[in-house]
This record gives C-alpha cells, structure tokens and sequence, in this order.
C-alpha cells in the first residue's frame, strides 16, 4: 500500500515540474507526469483543478485506464455519482474483467442510495471473482444498510476473511452495525471486535468510540459532542446518533426543545441548527395535519429563516399559503419557491431530487390549468383549459374540447398551462443528462437533433417568463449546453424500435408525453378562437406548437394506436386525423421530414386564421387598418401551409372588405385551385364573396392596393422599461418600500393613475413595519389624490412625480375656488405646502383632511401629520437640502439649511440635521482647493441661538459641524442618540484628516530620500495618529532608506497583516532584500569590500532571481578581494577566494538567460580565465 | 417559417390565474384516508388489514366485493414502491400540498450514514488503510505507486517546498541611482582604491 507522505507533497509544486500547465519541466518522465497529474487531483480540493489535471494526465495516457477510474472516483467525492457512475459504465467496456471496477461500481451505488445494486454488484462479483475479498466485503456493507434483522448481517460476517490487512475493513463494518442498528448493533459489533481486529489498534478503538455513541443517552451525548471539533465527521456521526435518540421519544417538540438549549450551550456547533431545525419542521408538519396551518406557516417561516437554502422550506410555505388560501402571498410563494430552485440550479446544485421537485412543480400547475376532462374523469371534477364533452351516441369515445368560457373568464389560465408545461418538458428533459441520444429522444439526424435543442431552448424560454432573471440565466445555461450536446448527436439509420423503448422507460415516457402534449395543442389549433385580448396568448400558443413539432414522431403515435391494454386519448385521436389529413400517407407508413413539418405548420395556420378574425375584431382604427392587421396573420398563415384553401378564402373575405379588388381576386382564384370538390360550404361562401366583389368593383372599379406595413412594435418609453423592471424587483422584493415608492412615482409619471393607486395599495399590504406602513399609507392617499387632480389638471399632476409642486398647488387652488376639496386634494395641497416651506399652512390642510376623511387607515395617517407637521417638515427639508448636497452645491445646503430653523415649532430639532450638512459640507471640499464661505446668521426664536451663532463663526466645517452636534445632543434630547453618533464621525474625520497630513508629509520627505527628517517627523507625531498601521510602513522605509536594515527587520518582525498593510508585509521580505543588495552594490562601487559583505551576510533571497543577484554579488566581492590580495602578493590566499566565487556562480549560470544574466557569464569566463592563470582547467 | 414575431414584453409575467390551486380529494391517498407522508409499508399494511376486514366481512354476507376491489386498485397505486413513485409523478399535488419534514432528514438516511462512517474511519485510521471511499489511495492506486514515481515526488515534500516568492509588487523606496556593479567596473574600481 502506498505510503501516507503523499499528503505532505506540495501537489502545486509537482504539477508545475510536470510542464503540463505552462511550468518550467522537472525532469519527470511523460509517464511519471500524468501519473503526478492524475493523483494530485486526490489531493485537491479545487474539483475545476482536479478535473482539469485528470483530462491533461488522460491526454498523455490515453491508454491507461487508471485516470478514467481516477476520474469517476473524483467525480463520487465531489458527490456526483450520477455521473461516476456513468464514466464506470464506459470503463466497464473497456475493463470487462476487472473487479475493481465492478467494486467501484457497487460502492458507488451504495453511496448513492441504490443498496440493492450494490448488493446485486457484490453478489455478482462473489460469483465471479471468489477471491475478491473487497466485493465480499461490500456485499456486507450493502446488507447493513438494507437489513431490518441482524441475522442477515451475521450470516455474511461469519463468511469474512480476517487478518491484520482487513482491520480497517473490519472497523468499518462494525462500526456501521454499531450506529446503523443501534437495537442490538453493539452487542453483534461487541462479539466479533475482540476475534477480529487487534486490542489497541486504531481500528480498535475507533470502533469503541463508535460502540460509547451508540450506548449514550442524549444527554451523555452532549459530553461525546464536547470532545469532537465543530464541524468534523466525528461531530456529524454524534449528532446523527441524537437525532435517533430524540426521534425515538416520538416527542418533537420536546426534541425541538432539546437541541436548541444545547445550541444555547454550544453556539459555535453550527451543524445543531440543521437538527433543531428538522425537528421544528416535524412539528410544522404535525400541526399543518392537524389544520393549524398558521401554526405551521410559523414554525415553517422559523425554518427557513435558519435554513433559508432547504428547498423543502420554501416549498412548503407555498403549500401552507395554499391551504390558507392566501391569494397575494400563495402566488409570491410559488413563485419564490421557482426562484430558489432556478438559483439552486444556477449554483450547481442541479441533482436529480432538486430537478425532480422544479419538474413536479410546473406539473402541478399544469395541470391545474389543464383540468380534469384530459384525465379521463367521467365529469369534469375541476374545470380548465379543456372540458368533456357528451360522446356520441353508441361511442365509446370520451371526446374533450377547448373551453373557451373557462380561458375567457381567466385568460391568464391558459398562459399557467402554456409556461408551466414547458418548464417542466425543461426539467424533464434535464433530467435525461447529457447523452443527445437520451434527452433528444432519439433523434434520427444532426437536423433533428438541431431542431429539436432549438424546440428546448423556445421551451425553455417560459423559465424566463415564470422568473425573470434567474430563468433567463438558467435558460442560457440549458440552452448552451443542448445546443452543444445536440451537434454532437449521431445519424441513426433506422428508427428507434420498440426494444429501446422497453429498455429506456424515461425516454419513452417523455416521447409519449409529448405525444400527447401535441394532440393536446391540435385541439387548440383547430377549435380555439382566441379573444381581441388574447392574441399575445395565441402567439405563445404557436411558439408552443412550434416548438412541440419537432419533438412530433410517426413511430410512437402508431405504438400508441396499437396498444390495446391502454386507450388512446381523444386529443392524439384527434392529432392522428389531421396527420391522415395533412400527409394523405397510410397508417404505420414512415413520414418524410417535410411532411411532419407540414403537420405543425398546417396545425398553426389553421389558429393564424383564427388570430386573424380576431385581430380584425379587435382594432379600433379604420376600417382598411383592421384588415390591413388581419391580413398579417393570413399572410403569415399562408406562409406556413400555402395549401390551404381554408386561408384564400378568408383571405378573400378581408380583402373585399378592404377594398383591396384585385388582391381579393388572386385570392378567390387560389382558393378554387386548391379546395376540395366536396367543401360544398366553403364553395358557397366563396360564390358569396365574389358576388360582392363584383358589386363592390361596379362601383369603384380601380379598387386599392394594400399597404405592406412594417411590423408593429409596441412603443415604448424609457419609463415603461422602468417599470417592468421594478415589477420584476417587486416580484423579487415584495416588502421593499422604496421600490414601491419608485413604481407609483413611475406610473404617476406616465400618467397611468390607477395602477399606480393599485400599487400604492399593495405597498399598503406589504410594507408592515410601523414607519414604513405610515409611508405607504401616505403613498396611497397621494396616488388617489393625483388621479382625482388628474382629471381636471392632467400636467399638473404628471409634474408633481417629477418633483414640481407649485403647479399642483396652484391646481389644487383652482380646484378649492369652485368645490370643497376631498381628504386626498387637501393632503395633497399639504404636501406642496410643505415644499413651498409653509409648514403651519401645511397643517392646517392636513387637519381639513383628517377632519373629511372616513377610512381608518388614511385618517390614522392625516392625524399623524397634524399632530407632529414638524416631523413632516422635517423630513421635506432634508430632501431639499439632501437634493443641493448631491448636486455639489454646499453654500446653497448651507444657505437652505439655515432658513429650516425659522420654520419649526421645536427648532432644536433641526440642530442634528444642520450638523450633518456641515459634515457633508467638509467631506464635499476634501481635496478641493475651494475656502468655506461665512455662513449667515441663524434666525429663530430660542434662548440658544446666541450659541449657535457662535458655533457658526468657528474656523472650518469640521469644527463648526461638531460644536454644532454638541449643541444637538445637549438642546434636544429625542435627537441624543443621533447627535452623539454624529461627534465620533466628526472626531473620526478629524483624526482622518491629520493622519491623512501627517501621511503625506511624511511620503514627501521619503520621496525626496530626506530619511532622518521623515523618521524624526514619524517619531514626533501625536501617539493617537502615529498608532495607524501606515506609519510603520513609513517608518521601515526610512530605515531601509539608511541602512539601519536589522531595525527595520525588528520591526517588520512585529507587524500583523493589519488592513492596508497586508501587501507590504507579504512583499517586505523581497523588498528588504533588494534594500541590501542596493547597499552592497553601493558598497562595491565604492570598493567597499567588507561592508559589502557585512551586509549582504543578512540578505535572504525569495526566489530563484533573487538567488542569482545574491551569488553574483558575493561572487564580485570576492573578485575584488581577490585581487586586492593579488596586489599585495598573496597569491595563496587570492585563489582559494576565487573558486570560492566559481562555486557561486556556477549553479546560476544554466538557467540563466543570455540578455539578462550576461553579466554573471561575464564574471564567470573572467574568474575561469584567472584560475587558469593559476593552473586550474 | 413564418413565425417570428416576439411576444408583447409587457406580457412576459408571470402567469397569475384567479384559480388557486387545490388539493383533490379524488386521489389513492384521500380513499384510503392516510398521509401522503405515511410510508410505503404502513400503507400496504393499513391496506392488507382493511382488506382482511371487507373480505371477513363479505364470508358474513354483510360487505361488498366493490371494497375489496376498491382496495385491490389503491394498491396498485401505492401499495409498492415502484407504482407509488409513478402515482406521485402523475399526482404531484399530494406531495407539494402537504407540509414535508426538512430535507435534512435525508443526511440521517442509512446509506448516508454508512458513507460517513466509512469517510470518519479513513481520516481516524490514516490514508494508508482501505476504507470504502472515493477519496480512498487503495482505489486511486489499486496496484500501489511506482518507486521511482514515489522518488521523484519525495523532491515536492513539504520540507523542500520553494520559498515561491511573493509577486505581489512592495511598497518600495525611491532609487537613489545607484547601480549594479560590472565585471567591466572590476579594473576601474580597483585603480581608484589604488588611487586613494
């Protein structure tokens, strides 16, 4: 067995040598590195690394096995044996007798869920290899897990080899009868311990920890708890046995209660809140069966707070605002339910039970939509989208129809069954995996399979629609790994049998799905008129049918049609007739790629047509311009089937309508060229239509041609892409205030006044906080207010969104001089009052208001505002002053600042907010070169105004900014608490600004390398600012700067990797360095050889550069002694240094680049040449 | 093709129908009036016994065949794991309408449990031994490593790391124009000391 030091290898390290990633080479053989590569991936924890590493070693070993094992096996420790398990499968063909993989196999069934596979792999592998000691082994671990009765498990145990080689394997199987069967466990664990693993292995004792957890009382638990690191495996397995323990009490909320004191005991044991949690969710589940679904919406709210990523939360917080019948927060539920499993998606977490959910989801509403007439119900028990209809007499037909009252009454049901059923042929389709044999349903060829991506990517376009951003996402994600899966698709040569069927149920049960869901649309197709309102729906409605077409397959419809133990539904009976139809080709016959597309392209010329009546109905325009919009869907239908006689006609019709004489000829024309003899009805019609024609060109015999537009966009302004946008936030943020505020303000803007009411009243609902329910309280007064102004003065009320009161003013006072104003018009007419800065008139017309107003919940605010219309007041100034302070104009927040106190009944109140704006005020003129201005005198009624005016004439904004917060904190105790915040920001400031000083004086004198004069400015500064960490990398600096290198060490040596200086620190050590070569370079150009020497004696080098620049520089210093010593005729001495200096060079020389190192090569043929001198080769 | 044309973007919402959606109580689980959470085996169980009852009743003379078929076919629905899984899929409203316990519950299932043990003895036991685990050394090099491998990579352990380097740029002093010595400066330099 390998040795365990290869967990002390520096993996990064070794795959660098191997070249592979654009490192130097390490002299490894291309064997030995992808044998490197391919095991460091055991040794990552990165999967992207590992996985990246394991295709490189597979690409330099193609043939080698053991990386396609690696890689299924790094794929189960990341936790995706779907995919393991699949990578095995090819391994399989080409390892057909290997157990080992057999072995792998079954484990990783074992660990994904599927025990009786593994124990069928196991039992497989005991036939086969009988000496496969492992599979035997896994035979047991799969019987451990599966068996009800212990007996099972003795038998097998009996059977087992042991040995000191087989401890381990030992250890773990009785560690897992021990906890898995904790009735019993132990005591079979107990017999076989002694017999079969050694006293006082490791394995010994691992398995009698494992024996004290299963013995342990919840209580003595909490001490085994105690012994283990928060967050280890063995912290895990003590928990899983609590959660058996209190589960076996049957008391839950007893449990519940249990585990949150031991959270109170042990805070830092994150893994307890998943358990309490569980056990709170038993006890939602209890009182949800009980029908106290409040109960449970609360425990279930707890939940998700402390879980907010368990999906089964969110889902079940819709469920219970389902049975609550909620309206407004059962659709937010649902929907924020799609929401986090789209997101858990998008994070990766895509494994089969999350897909699975989304998919039952999307069914769910489906086929609520749906209805019961599609389930074969004998009466529709739930109406939708379809209804039942009487079967004829003596049929034994169940026939169904479109319900057109039903999708009348709620159009919106329609568009439920339309996105909710793609989304889940996504998810359905996604749970295929990967293999565009699978999740294309078997595609005959690369165009098939083309289309039929692109039909999933057209499906998955409703994942947009159903959330808008993280569905967008999502679907780009889905639709690029189709697409990508799809060009790798191969041509079949003979359609998919039944035999494959029978092998891949999934893939069959989706070709039949769609199948129906095809016949389905047909229904639509050929019996829905859709309203003027619904022809958005329609085009859904064809993109659907699109989209279903190329998933429409011959084959299956006739499997279906054989089977006798099944009966085949009407909507498919209904889709058989019209292929029959369309293609004119006998039952079981294959069809041609055209003819199934001329099947969904008839399919949707036949709604075009419809859609065309209906747009013709709906347009309020001349007469020309409706046939003008009809005559763009009968185009379009033309388009898809030009063999339809059906459409001419109908064409015709329009354009006799339209006046359009010839068009309406050609028309006519093409219609008897393609109807059939026996249309006996439509020939009639046509005979009609031409007679009009004929009377119509008697009198106006030239006629018109028709005008070929443009398609028509909606227009849009940039204000109504603001508003889709802010609904898609508020879909997201439903309890947000402000984008409440900004939708009402928007639709204001746009003059859509009742919605923005509606809107307002829903911030009413939502915004449940005291402050922001008075807000939206507030909103909802004002938006009925501007739709009342609206309708006498339209632009004055437009403007007020846009900030301009005056003309609602003035509005409101022409309003007032002919009628008594309502509750809404006078808070309205406060609001400008308080803008214009007339607070007491303010009040007043508030007090009108509350006096008029009846509803509860608009007087509760109108008395607020008379009660307190200094707060009011308050909070317009601040946005006004707020308003010049963002616009960059301080005098004037200065200016406008000061007049407030004039205005208020308590003028202390304003104390706090005038501070902030000096503060503001001197944070605004930080680097500019601007003076503050005077400011003027403050007027107001007080006995302290004599001390603001002195505050006032202060030196500086920071000054004048904090006495005046002092003054707050003291004159007006409800703002203490802000005023006192308010000094320490303005201390901090402060300080702020003298480090800041201090910092730039000192870089200066750095800058100019004056090093005495910034260390003594540095070692002069006040200890409150020479504490901030930026003054120690100062302080090195000019240390550095002179020389004092160990000083600086001794201080480095004492930093911490404080914020700002985290780089300095993690750089100091090459900085340093580079410092005293700098000073023995400086040395040596002054043939200083000893202080050269001296200092390089501290220099540690980081890196092979560094290393290079050391040896040459010791390497010259000992040239220059050398020769010194030459000069003074010791020769003896002189040599010895310059093999010295040889040596030093010499391991540089190899790597080093001709241009860069030049200078060492240099030093070292002139050394060589002196040591020739001296006889040396 | 002809279709091209985009939908309205104002219509791009999500669809929100004035029907709630609603628990029927036409399904297996609401006949046989057990939860949706019960588990596979209570309800072949509460089946069998209610089965054994009709029948008893029925030998009396005083119950009806249609119970005991009535029966027959709920268990066909969702007496066995298999049919009960596809009734589920079919139904889905019998799941997502009734209240769940967490999903953490699925952690304290025996397979996952069983995994875990086998993950907490290979760290108690050293990488060296064989545990059933993916991040097992027994798996990843079932015929143990090469020597020469095991050589070569002893030159990456962690005593003989490089120092690396930090390439992150220091916050330097400013050059004070001093350069690097050359071997071409070597005659020059000791002329001047001679000088001096």
């Amino acid at each position: 067995m390998p040795n365990t030091r290869l967990t002390d290898i520096d993996w990064n390290a070794a795959v660098a040598a191997t070249g592979a990633f654009g490192g130097r080479g390490g002299g490894l053989s291309p064997g030995q590195a992808a044998q490197v590569l391919s095991l460091s991936a055991l040794y990552t924890s990165d999967y992207p690394t590992a996985a990246a590493r394991l295709r490189k070693a597979a690409r330099l070993e193609p043939l080698n096995p053991l990386h396609m094992l690696r890689r299924a096996l790094l794929l189960a420790r990341f936790g995706d044996t779907a995919r393991a398990f699949a990578a095995l499968d090819g391994l399989k063909q080409a390892l057909p007798d290997s157990p080992l993989v057999e072995y792998v196999r079954g484990l990783l069934a074992l660990r994904g869920g599927r025990p009786e596979q593994a124990r069928a792999i196991a039992n497989t592998l005991g036939a086969a290899y009988p000496d496969f000691v492992y599979g035997k082994f896994l035979r047991a671990d799969a019987q451990v897990v599966l068996a009800s009765k212990l007996s099972a498990v003795e038998k097998l145990l009996i059977a087992l080899p042991h040995g000191p080689q087989y401890e381990s394997l030992w250890a773990d199987l009785l560690t897992k009868v021990t906890l898995l069967h904790p009735q019993g466990g132990p005591e079979q664990a107990e017999k076989h311990l002694d017999k079969k693993i050694r006293a006082g292995s490791p394995a010994d004792a691992a398995v009698r920890r494992a024996l004290a957890w299963a013995r342990a009382s919840a209580e003595e638990l909490e001490g085994h708890l105690e012994r283990e690191r928060p967050g280890s495996r063995a912290e895990e397995i003590i928990l899983s046995c609590l959660f058996e323990r209190l589960e076996r009490t049957g008391d839950n909320t007893k449990a519940a209660g249990f585990i949150a004191a031991l959270r109170r005991r042990h805070p830092e044991r994150a893994a307890l809140r998943r358990i309490q949690s569980a056990f709170v969710a038993r006890v939602a589940v209890e009182k949800s069966g009980a029908g106290d679904y409040e109960h449970a919406l609360r425990l279930v709210e707890r939940c998700l707070r402390e879980q907010p990523h368990d999906q089964l939360y969110h889902q079940n917080r819709a469920a219970l605002f389902t049975l609550l019948a909620e309206s407004g927060p059962y659709f937010e539920a649902w929907s924020a339910l799609n929401r986090h499993q789209y997101r858990l998606m998008l994070l990766g977490a895509a494994d089969r039970f999350t897909v699975e959910q989304i998919a039952r989801g999307h069914r769910l509403f489906a086929q609520q939509a749906q209805g019961s007439a599609m389930a074969g119900a004998a009466v529709d028990v739930q109406r939708g989208i379809f209804r039942r209809v009487p079967s004829p007499e003596g049929s034994d037909l169940k026939p169904v129809a479109v319900d057109r009252d039903e999708i009348a009454a709620d159009p919106e049901l329609l568009r439920q069954w339309i996105h909710h059923t793609r989304a889940e042929l996504v998810f359905r389709h996604f749970l295929l995996g990967e293999d565009p044999e699978r999740f294309l349903l078997r595609p005959r060829d690369r165009d098939e399979s083309g289309a039929r991506a692109d039909a999933l990517a057209s499906c998955a376009e409703s994942l947009s629609t159903l959330v808008p951003e993280e569905g967008t996402l999502l679907a780009r994600l889905l639709t690029t790994r189709w697409r990508y899966a799809a060009a790798r698709a191969r041509t079949r040569y003979a359609a998919a049998g039944p035999e494959e069927d029978d092998e891949d149920d999934e893939v069959t049960q989706l070709r039949l799905h769609h199948l129906e869901l095809l016949g389905g649309l047909a229904l639509f197709c050929l019996q829905w008129q859709p309203g003027p309102q619904q022809l958005t729906t329609a085009e859904e409605m064809l993109s659907f049918v699109r989209a279903e077409g190329a998933f429409f397959d011959e084959q299956i419809l006739y499997r279906v049609q054989q089977r006798t133990e099944v009966e085949t539904s009407y909507p498919v009976l209904v889709l058989a007739d019209h292929i029959r139809r369309v293609t004119e080709a006998e039952k079981g016959a294959a069809l041609m790629p055209e003819q199934r597309d001329a099947v969904t392209q008839s399919l949707m010329a036949d709604l075009l047509r419809r859609m065309a009546s209906s747009a013709y109905e709906a347009a309020g325009a001349s007469q020309k311009e409706q046939v003008n919009r009809a005559m763009g869907y009968i185009d379009r239908a033309r388009a898809c089937n030009p063999a339809d006689a059906s459409v001419e006609l109908s064409a015709a019709r329009f354009l006799v309508v339209g006046d359009f004489h010839d068009e309406a000829a050609a028309a006519l024309k093409r219609f008897h060229r393609l109807v059939a003899p026996d249309e006996h009805e439509e020939l009639a019609d046509a005979e009609q239509i031409e007679q009009i024609l004929k009377e119509r060109r008697e009198k106006e015999p030239s006629g018109t041609r028709r005008r070929v537009e443009a398609a028509e966009e909606p227009t849009q302004g940039e204000s109504e892409y603001r508003i889709a946008d802010l609904e898609r936030e508020l879909d997201r943020a439903p309890g947000s205030w402000r984008l409440y505020e900004e939708m009402v303000q928007e639709l204001e803007k746009a003059g859509r006044f009742q919605e923005a009411v509606d809107w307002a009243d829903r911030a009413v609902a939502h915004c449940l906080s005291r402050a922001l329910q008075m807000n939206a309280r507030a909103l909802a007064i004002e938006a009925r207010a501007l739709q009342s102004l609206a309708a006498e003065h339209p632009r004055a009320a437009r403007l007020y969104p846009l900030g301009a009161r005056e003309p609602a003013r003035k509005a409101l006072e022409s309003v007032a001089a002919s009628r008594e104003l309502d509750y809404t018009l006078l808070f309205l007419l406060g609001r400008c009052e308080l803008a214009a800065g007339s607070p007491a008139q303010a009040r007043e017309a508030f007090g009108k208001a509350a006096a008029r107003c009846e509803r509860l919940l608009h007087r509760a605010v109108l008395r607020h505002l008379t009660d307190d219309i200094d707060n009011a007041y308050l909070a317009v100034a601040r946005a006004s002053v707020n308003s010049s302070l963002q616009d960059g104009s301080v005098d004037d927040a200065v200016r406008a600042a000061s007049v407030v106190f004039a205005r208020l009944q308590e003028p202390a109140a304003w104390l706090v907010d005038f501070a902030r704006v000096f503060y503001s005020a001197a944070l605004a003129r930080i680097g500019a070169s601007q003076a503050p201005q005077p400011v003027p005198r403050v007027a107001c009624e007080a006995p302290w105004q004599g001390r603001l005016n002195a505050a006032l004439s202060l030196e500086g904004e920071v000054e004048r900014a904090l006495a005046v917060a002092e003054l707050a904190g003291e004159l007006h105790p409800p703002s203490r608490q802000q005023a006192q915040a308010m000094c320490e920001r303005i201390r901090s400031l402060k300080h702020q600004f003298a480090v800041t000083e201090a910092l730039n004086a000192a870089g200066r004198l750095l800058t100019e390398r004056r090093f005495e004069e910034a260390l003594a400015m540095i070692e002069g500064l006040e200890p409150s600012v020479a504490g901030e960490p930026r003054f120690l990398r100062l302080r090195v600096l000019a240390l550095l700067g002179l020389g004092r290198f160990d000083e600086a060490d001794l201080l480095m040596a004492g930093a911490d990797e404080a914020a700002g200086l985290r780089d300095f620190v993690s750089g100091y050590p090459s900085l340093v360095f580079r410092q005293r070569l700098t000073a023995a370079h400086r040395f040596l150009q002054d043939a200083d050889v000893d202080g050269a020497e001296a200092v390089l004696q501290g220099a540690t080098p980081t890196g092979d550069k560094e290393a290079a620049d050391l040896a040459y520089c010791r390497a010259f210093a000992l040239t220059m002694r050398s020769r010194q010593l030459r000069r003074q005729r010791r020769e003896e001495e002189a040599r010895p240094l310059i093999l010295r200096a040889l040596d030093l060079l010499e391991p540089h020389l190899r790597g080093a680049d001709a241009g860069e190192r030049s200078h060492m090569v240099e030093l070292y043929d002139r050394l060589e040449k002196e040591s020739e001198a001296y006889g040396r080769v | 093709m002809a279709e091209s044309k985009g939908a309205n973007p104002g219509q791009k919402k999500r669809p929100r129908s004035k029907r709630f959606l609603s628990m029927s109580q036409d399904n297996s689980y609401a006949h046989l009036g057990v939860s949706p959470l019960a588990s596979t085996e209570e309800i072949a169980a509460l089946i069998s016994k209610l089965r054994g009852e009709a029948m008893r009743r029925i030998k009396r003379g005083a119950g009806k065949e249609e119970e005991v078929l009535r029966l027959d076919r709920i268990h066909e629905e969702i007496g066995k794991p298999a049919a009960r899984k596809r009734y589920d899929e079919k139904h889905p409203q019998n799941v997502l309408l009734t209240v769940q316990p967490s999903q953490a519950e699925q952690t304290w299932l025996p397979y996952r449990r069983s995994g875990l043990v086998s993950e907490w003895l290979y760290e108690e036991l050293g990488v060296g031994e064989f545990v059933p685990t993916p991040r097992c050394l027994g798996l990843w090099a079932p015929g143990g490593l090469d020597e020469e491998l095991v050589a070569a990579l002893a030159r990456f352990g962690a005593e003989n790391a490089e120092g690396g380097g930090a390439d992150a740029p220091p916050q330097s002093l400013p050059g004070d124009g001093a350069e690097r010595v050359l071997p071409s400066d070597l005659e020059r330099l000791l002329k001047e000391e001679e000088d001096v």
